[in-house]
């Protein structure tokens, strides 16, 4: 394990003012998500003119893990802010009321995970709508305790609550008095679900070094080692834009080998790491454009 | 009570992969975490499990997390008055 003190204080919030994301979610109570796609497609060139920042970190990314010249390089980069905008309307549709189609792969394992008298953790990533799932994904009686970033307004927070309230999810924020990790902990002794970012290192800095896309990348201890020292699954959540009103949802679960006994626990945390990064591979590579990770994903 | 301590500090160690420590180096009545040891949050989860597998307390209030974690006395003494092994 590494620790770094770089990148404590990762903000990955959604943007906005409060009073503009309220607006958002009264217009799309009502509103063909196709409509505000369009708008979006004219927003995007001026946000990745005026937001430079998540456009190199982007830029980089086609370039170094694709290998696409800095024409093709170019046009992913504003594919990939346009999947972003679009994964951000949905979100606000979802919490104004609107129905969205899944198509699942694993909803056999899934249902499986659930008929079980045991929690599991839900190990997601910022690839996709991993958010979105808990809308549509059914959870049998047991709640699905998510932990987010603490720094969220307070309408994103109520408007995600109102949302997932049908689906007994319920928000975890990070919080400094790290009551967070007893709220978790609990949760799985209850026999419920927590889902965890795999991907980004908040909360706690300490990261666990994998290869990713070919190159050396730290993830987080965080969803393994609550995994392992609970002794519980831990499964993999892919929810990833195919059409307008329509997401494909990959489930997969991360076991260690057989011979897991003769490994050290760090050994097995870097086991899981690396099969998750392994995973969150080749789903990137299918979905190129819905990486949203906007900064030096392989510094963090 | 010192021998407790001494305990805990060695599976705290253990616990945490804290391979260049020994007892010694642990000040009983410093912080845990932030200053003193500089744990965080990965590692309350453990001691969470380490409390839990070792003496049979079961923490689920998070309002007492930073108490019981204060310090290794801190720790010793909720041990004391809350084993159930």
């Amino acid at each position: 394990m590494k620790t770094n003190t770089e990148h404590t204080n990762w903000k990955g919030n959604t943007g906005g003012t409060p009073w503009m994301q309220r607006s958002l979610v009264r217009l799309f109570g009502v509103l063909d998500v196709r409509i505000l796609y369009a708008v979006m497609a004219l927003v995007v060139p001026f946000y990745m003119l005026f937001v430079p920042k998540g456009y190199l970190a982007q830029y980089r990314f086609f370039r170094q893990c694709f290998g696409f010249g800095p024409l093709k390089s170019f046009r992913y980069v504003y594919l990939n802010h346009y999947a972003f905008g679009k994964v951000i309307l949905d979100r606000f549709a979802v919490y104004g009321g609107q129905k969205f189609l899944f198509k699942i792969d694993g909803e056999a394992l899934y249902l499986q995970k659930l008929a079980q008298p045991d929690g599991f953790v839900q190990v997601s990533s910022h690839i996709g709508n991993s958010e979105i799932a808990g809308y549509l994904l059914p959870f049998s009686g047991k709640k699905i305790h998510a932990l987010v970033f603490g720094g969220e307004t307070e309408t994103v927070m109520s408007n995600r609550a109102k949302a997932f309230a049908g689906n007994q999810v319920c928000m975890v924020p990070v919080m400094p008095d790290m009551s967070h990790i007893f709220t978790l902990n609990n949760a799985l002794q209850q026999g419920d679900i927590v889902s965890m970012p795999g991907d980004r290192l908040f909360g706690s800095t300490k990261g666990l070094p994998c290869t990713f896309m070919g190159r050396q990348a730290q993830l987080p201890v965080g969803p393994f080692i609550m995994a392992l020292q609970r002794n519980v699954s831990l499964v993999t959540l892919y929810v990833m834009k195919e059409k307008a009103y329509r997401y494909h949802v990959y489930v997969n679960e991360i076991a260690l080998p057989l011979q897991a006994d003769n490994l050290t626990k760090r050994q097995q945390l870097a086991y899981m790491a690396q099969q998750f990064a392994s995973g969150m591979e080749q789903m990137v590579k299918k979905y190129p454009t819905q990486w949203f990770n906007y900064f030096d994903f392989w510094n963090q | 009570m010192e021998q407790l301590i001494e305990q805990v500090k060695q599976q705290i160690i253990e616990t945490l992969n804290l391979e260049d420590l020994t007892p010694a180096d642990i000040d009983t009545d410093a912080p845990l975490f932030d200053k003193g040891l500089g744990l965080d949050s990965i590692d309350a989860l453990e001691l969470i499990v380490l409390l839990e597998r070792e003496y049979g307390i079961k923490l689920q209030n998070p309002a007492e997390g930073r108490s019981i974690f204060a310090s290794v006395r801190a720790m010793a003494e909720y041990i004391e008055n809350n084993r159930a092994k």
